[in-house]
């Protein structure tokens, strides 16, 4: 069965679910994939000029599920469930070319959708306006003050220091530790001030 | 033939000082011999064993008289080798090397 936690938490506190996350690529094709339902013996959408017009075919669709106990939103997951299954092979088009279910997969159906929680890794917390701070309330704030709780993935290895680390340039360190080489490296250094480079 | 500039002289200068002063790695062959060189300039740094070494042989070099006066500041955590002018040049962090230099100096 299809995971539909996040999106239902998205509904929760927004507009509507996100069709991304559910699978869906628009509401119309949830409204498609519910109007081919048919649920027992009885068809969802019974008359099938309501086929040929989208808007009726939403109505009924509505219509139908509004009398099963679903909103509007549930529809929606309801569809993405449906898909999933139709993929994975659980449900089977007819030769009607309907998808049947029994009363009792809707009520399940129904039922997942209502009680599925988000799990803990999905959830956040949501953070009261500040009426003291005004630029707490905008993104601002939290792009410039570092967490206090900020901690760096313990698999990350710290970068060792160098058991002997060079501070200066090539030149200016052999300059200084290499003085059987004076002679070549002042030269080098006359070259690469002629060229503009630095040592 | 073209005239090799002074940083490539250099570079084969410090390739016979590794040869001679360093742990040169040899394949041998049937009938021949490689010598493994390293490569002296590593962009704007230098090889780090290449570095090691010119420490190494600078602070055996390192008269008693130059310990102190500037060149070289020495603490048990670190040994910083400068410029005359006061500028660091490089810092050793190497325990070994450190207590062998404090040795030397002792």
């Amino acid at each position: 069965m299809i995971n539909i936690s996040p999106a239902i938490q998205q509904a929760k506190g927004k507009g509507g679910p996100n069709l991304s996350s559910l699978g869906l690529k628009s509401p119309m094709e949830a409204i498609d994939i519910l109007s081919l339902l048919k649920v027992g013996n009885e068809l969802v959408v019974k008359d099938d000029k309501a086929f040929l017009d989208p808007k009726a075919k939403a109505e009924a669709v509505v219509d139908f599920f509004k009398k099963a106990g679903c909103s509007p939103n549930d529809l929606l997951h309801l569809a993405a469930a449906i898909k999933k299954d139709l993929k994975n092979g659980k449900l089977k088009m007819t030769n009607e070319n309907r998808i049947a279910i029994s009363l009792k997969d809707l009520q399940n159906y129904l039922h997942k959708i209502k009680h599925s929680q988000t799990p803990p890794e999905m959830r956040s917390e949501r953070r009261q306006l500040s009426e003291k701070n005004p630029i707490e309330n905008t993104g601002q704030a939290e792009a410039t003050v570092k967490p206090k709780t900020l901690k760096f993935h313990p698999e990350v290895p710290k970068k060792p220091k160098p058991s002997v680390e060079q501070c200066a340039g090539n030149l200016t360190t052999l300059l200084a530790l290499f003085p059987q080489g004076k002679e070549l490296i002042s030269q080098a250094l006359q070259e690469q001030q002629l060229l503009g480079a630095t040592a | 033939m073209k005239e090799k500039s002074a940083l490539e002289k250099l570079e084969g200068m410090l390739k016979d000082f590794w040869r001679k002063s360093g742990k040169p790695h040899i394949i041998a062959a049937r009938h021949t011999e490689f010598v493994v060189e390293p490569k002296i300039f590593l962009g704007n740094k230098l090889n780090p064993e290449m570095l090691e070494l010119l420490v190494l042989n600078y602070l055996a070099q390192t008269s008693r008289q130059d310990s102190g006066t500037g060149d070289v500041e020495v603490t048990s955590e670190k040994l910083i080798i400068k410029t005359p002018k006061g500028k660091p040049v490089v810092i050793v962090r190497n325990k070994q090397i450190i207590q062998q230099y404090l040795a030397q100096r002792a």
